[in-house]
């Protein structure tokens, strides 16, 4: 089954792709919230996924029985790689959906365990970014709910990124969601002195690897994660000197036990979408930033026609 | 098992090699080519000169094949030849192949399909292949390419290619280098040659030290190109393995096979 077999939304009777923000506050406030969603999609006949933290998995097993239109998904391989979890609910609603039926979704990231601010930065993104991934179809409704009381919790921020709020069993149009708007970065953290730097152009894909086989070394970083790093940083490259004016600008430096590699071109990344979805068999190009997204531990992608792109990607260090 | 090197001196050939040379302005073929040819004597092996008859040719006993004249193709050429000389009592055959451009100039995909036949021969046959390449006859990305399909290298700037595609046994080559966005175009063309010629095409690739997504995009395209052949890569690294399978190529329509 594949995700257009979904019910499609429909002008009048179908709302499409529903994007809501919960806020709660403690193990109560997020049962309340979720079962009834749950128990609502249930009893209407419809199918439902949920991607939680583990701990808030056992909470909702404890209150709801086994359905078959119930299925509990695990995130160990998506939670902190927001670049990978739009491509993660595609399949997770694909392989759930069947015989047309509806679908609602139950995600909530691990904001509590995020490792950097930057990755809760990325996080917030994905939840921007997932109103323009589905707003063509197919129809489903994700519930996200929030915990108001983490230490990272910066409510305004998420309500810009959902286009609906529940309270209080309420659902009720978001105030602060502007589908037309952009979405606010934080601005790019400074490179951590003494970083590396490396102007690449055609020909120097081999160098490029070199130098950051070297950065890595020092840091402890070898093996299939170079490798993956190497592969990464290549895709990434090669788009400079396609795509991004021939040539780019690599820096690496050491930060918070990750390597960062960031990349600077002229280019312009139209698409915010780029990466995020598994490409198809018979597609041509556009496999790039899905692998990069995809090997990597956490990927910034700046760009604007203005100023270029910036691309860094992060590389948890062993130990 | 046949293994990729680079010669300092033409003296260095032996059997079953197939050696790229690389000419400097002003170097004459057959000057540069001197003790290959004279070898020829030493060692009982019969000489053939593919290419235009050479300014010097009385000091040598050796058969020109001249392309241009030549009925057929260049390989079946050198394989009559090849036959001509076990007749003769020859050791081996021992092929200088002076390359030059044919008038309208050769496209590089017809060279690397030349290149792969002559290849192809001397694994098989045991025949010492030398290709010779004037440096200002041909573009630096044509050289590269064609580096790409020589498992031995010479010359005083010995062509190092991103990447070599070899004969190692009956049914297998091996591949070797880095296969990125620079060589894709040329790894393409020599996969479709290969596949053009045989049902399955063995890859080994336990010297492959990097394959990125335009190389495996080059492969499955290949690949798909002819869908009744079938590619098998051996000795791929499991982040090659994980990239083709997350770049979607993994499936019945790509009749690709990874293995460790």
């Amino acid at each position: 089954m594949n995700r257009y077999s979904l019910r499609r939304a429909s002008a009048s009777s179908d709302p499409g792709y529903r994007h809501e923000l919960y806020p709660y506050s403690g193990p109560d406030e997020f049962l309340e919230g979720t079962l009834g969603f749950i128990r609502d999609a249930l009893d209407g006949g419809e199918a439902v996924v949920v991607a939680v933290p583990e701990d808030k998995t056992t909470l909702l097993r404890g209150e709801l029985p086994d359905d078959p239109a119930l299925r509990y998904v695990d995130t160990t391989a998506v939670a902190h790689h927001p670049g990978r979890l739009i491509g993660a609910w595609r399949e997770w609603i694909d392989e759930h959906a069947s015989r047309g039926r509806p679908v609602r979704g139950v995600g909530e990231s691990a904001w509590g365990d995020a490792r950097s601010r930057v990755e809760v930065e990325e996080l917030r993104y994905h939840e921007w970014l997932l109103n323009k991934a589905f707003a063509d179809g197919p129809a489903w409704w994700l519930l996200c709910p929030y915990d108001v009381a983490g230490e990272s919790a910066a409510l305004k921020q998420m309500a810009r990124c959902h286009a609906e709020l529940r309270t209080d069993g309420r659902t009720t149009p978001c105030a602060d969601y502007d589908p037309q708007a952009p979405f606010d970065f934080a601005p790019l953290t400074r490179p951590c002195d003494p970083y590396e730097e490396f102007v690449y152009t055609r020909g120097d894909l081999a160098a490029l690897r070199e130098k950051i086989g070297a950065c890595a070394e020092q840091l402890g970083l070898h093996g299939r994660r170079l490798r993956e790093l190497h592969l990464a940083a290549t895709e990434v490259a090669s788009n400079s000197i396609r795509y991004g004016g021939g040539r780019g600008v690599l820096r690496t430096w050491g930060e918070d036990r990750r390597l960062v590699c960031e990349f600077r071109d002229a280019g312009y990344i139209a698409d915010p979408l780029a990466g995020r979805s598994k490409p198809t068999s018979t597609q041509i190009g556009g496999r790039g930033l899905w692998l990069v997204h995809q090997l990597c531990d956490l990927v910034e992608i700046r760009s604007t026609p203005d100023t270029g792109t910036v691309i860094r990607l992060h590389t948890d260090l062993p130990g | 098992m046949r293994a990729a090197r680079t010669l300092a001196s033409l003296d260095e050939v032996g059997a079953g090699d197939h050696v790229c040379q690389l000419l400097e302005p002003g170097d004459d073929v057959i000057d540069r080519s001197r003790a290959f040819v004279a070898d020829g004597a030493l060692f009982g092996d019969k000489v053939v000169i593919v290419g235009a008859a050479p300014r010097v040719t009385g000091e040598f006993a050796l058969t020109v094949l001249d392309p241009a004249r030549s009925q057929g193709s260049l390989l079946a050429a050198v394989r009559r030849e090849a036959v001509n000389a076990g007749r003769e009592g020859f050791r081996a055959l021992r092929v200088l192949h002076h390359v030059t451009r044919a008038a309208g100039g050769r496209r590089s995909d017809d060279l690397l399909r030349s290149e792969l036949d002559l290849e192809e021969f001397a694994a098989d046959s045991g025949a010492l292949v030398v290709c010779a390449y004037s440096v200002t006859d041909w573009d630096a990305s044509t050289l590269e390419q064609i580096g790409c399909v020589h498992p031995h290298h010479l010359g005083s700037r010995p062509a190092s290619p991103s990447f070599q595609v070899y004969r190692t046994a009956k049914d297998s080559w091996t591949v070797n280098g880095v296969i990125d966005a620079d060589g894709a175009l040329a790894f393409a063309t020599i996969l479709r040659t290969l596949l053009a010629q045989s049902t399955t095409v063995r890859l080994l690739c336990h010297e492959l030290d990097f394959f990125d997504a335009a190389g495996m995009s080059a492969l499955a395209d290949a690949a798909r190109h002819l869908p009744e052949r079938k590619v098998v890569l051996e000795g791929t690294n499991d982040t090659v393995r994980l990239a083709w399978e997350l770049s979607g190529f993994e499936g019945p329509g790509i009749p690709v096979v990874m293995a460790p």
